[in-house]
């Protein structure tokens, strides 16, 4: 049985051929972004109205004049605030942006304005038109039957529930667009263990520990990183005994004439950026160490 | 003019739809997916132009036609904007 999280996991080839993994996103950030966005629009619309009526309120010349200006001003933004977004924002509106997903070319290459412009124009077929009819029937269509509210409801409703029903989530602006809409998470980078850590400003700090090049080349980038994720578990009591170990078994390897014993958590912080600045120093060089055991020749 | 260049910009509109059925009906070389998609960007483009088209027609048909009543004023400014037009189909865009 497949994972239900791998179920949403797409593979796509760039045209230069490098595989990128892609997680779908749910039908309900998709929904969220839409709504959020949809209010946005609105708001800026009522605003926009607002503002309009007021500076033209006094002249009853141009009533009808500034209800056709309302109407252009949100006609515009409501088509092109999608638009708009996609292609400055690389493929995300503040709406995706605030849940982190955003629209991908579904073929791998990168995402074109015609792209965008496509994806964005089925959106007045799929629920702006539909929903005028249901609003305001009269407007879009003089005359209207009753069945038509209920019709265009319908039509809105069944589109819609289209991305359940595909495996990749498509709406039908994504089939015309040719796009796929997946997961953008925030990267979350860890406090760099080499520069001083917010953790530690109130921690009382013993003189340095200084290290010699042979002793720092007995380890490799393997060996670096490893001491890394016991330095990140931190000082609590649950890690102070694997710190003690771990720097009993480096001083013991790297022959560390003890001059009084040095506490353990410092000695490995300065073990640490030493042996990271040793190592990225001679990766300027081209000279890479993977780890304590001898290059294979 | 107006008129004229309000149904050719239905008919724009129209033959993006209608690319989009052929590129499902005769799909060629790509799957009938990816196909709409191509063409579907290209149909894409040609509605917003049509778009663009026809805000100016409406703001010839809602503003000019009601304020401009002398024919040869709204004559001239038919002719120049098929002059306009022709210099823009046969001139404009990149060479083939």
């Amino acid at each position: 049985m497949i994972p239900s999280g791998a179920r949403r996991e797409r593979d796509l080839l760039t045209p230069e051929g490098v595989p990128l993994r892609f997680t779908l996103a749910g039908a309900g950030d998709r929904l969220g972004a839409f709504l959020i966005d949809l209010t946005f629009v609105s708001i800026s619309s009522a605003v926009l109205g607002v503002a309009m009526t007021t500076v033209l309120i006094g002249r009853d010349a141009f009533d009808h004049l500034v209800v056709a200006a309302i109407l252009l001003a949100s006609f515009l933004l409501r088509s092109f605030y999608f638009m708009w977004f996609e292609i400055r924002w690389q493929g995300q509106t503040p709406g995706k942006r605030l849940l982190g997903i955003r629209v991908i070319d579904a073929a791998g290459g990168p995402l074109t304005p015609q792209a965008v412009i496509a994806r964005n124009l089925l959106r007045d077929v799929e629920f702006f038109l539909p929903l005028s009819l249901v609003v305001a029937p009269q407007m879009v269509w003089p005359g209207a039957p009753a069945w038509a509210a209920e019709l265009a409801a319908l039509w809105a409703v069944a589109l819609a529930l289209l991305p359940l029903f595909n495996a990749d989530r498509l709406r039908p602006g994504d089939l015309v667009g040719g796009t796929l809409v997946v997961l953008a998470p925030r990267a979350l980078l860890l406090d760099d263990l080499g520069a001083h850590m917010v953790a530690e400003r109130a921690m009382p700090r013993p003189s340095a520990h200084a290290f010699t090049d042979e002793q720092l080349d007995v380890y490799g980038i393997y060996e670096l990183q490893t001491l890394e994720a016991v330095l990140r578990r931190g000082t609590g009591e649950a890690n102070r005994e694997a710190l003690g170990a771990v720097a009993e078994r480096i001083q013991r390897k790297i022959s560390w004439e003890a001059s009084g014993k040095p506490e353990a958590y410092w000695f490995l912080r300065d073990f640490y950026a030493a042996l990271r600045a040793r190592l990225e120093s001679r990766m300027l060089l081209g000279k890479r160490r993977e780890s304590k055991a001898p290059a294979p020749r | 003019m107006s008129a004229l260049s309000r149904r050719d910009f239905v008919t724009a509109t129209v033959a993006g739809g209608l690319a989009l059925a052929e590129s499902l009906v005769f799909p060629g070389r790509h799957t009938r997916l990816r196909n709409l998609a191509l063409r579907g960007r290209e149909a894409g483009v040609v509605v917003v132009g049509a778009v663009a088209m026809f805000l100016i027609a409406g703001c010839i048909e809602g503003v000019f036609r009601q304020l401009v009543h002398s024919t040869p004023i709204r004559y001239a400014v038919a002719l120049s904007s098929a002059a306009v037009w022709t210099l823009y189909f046969t001139r404009a865009g990149r060479k083939a």
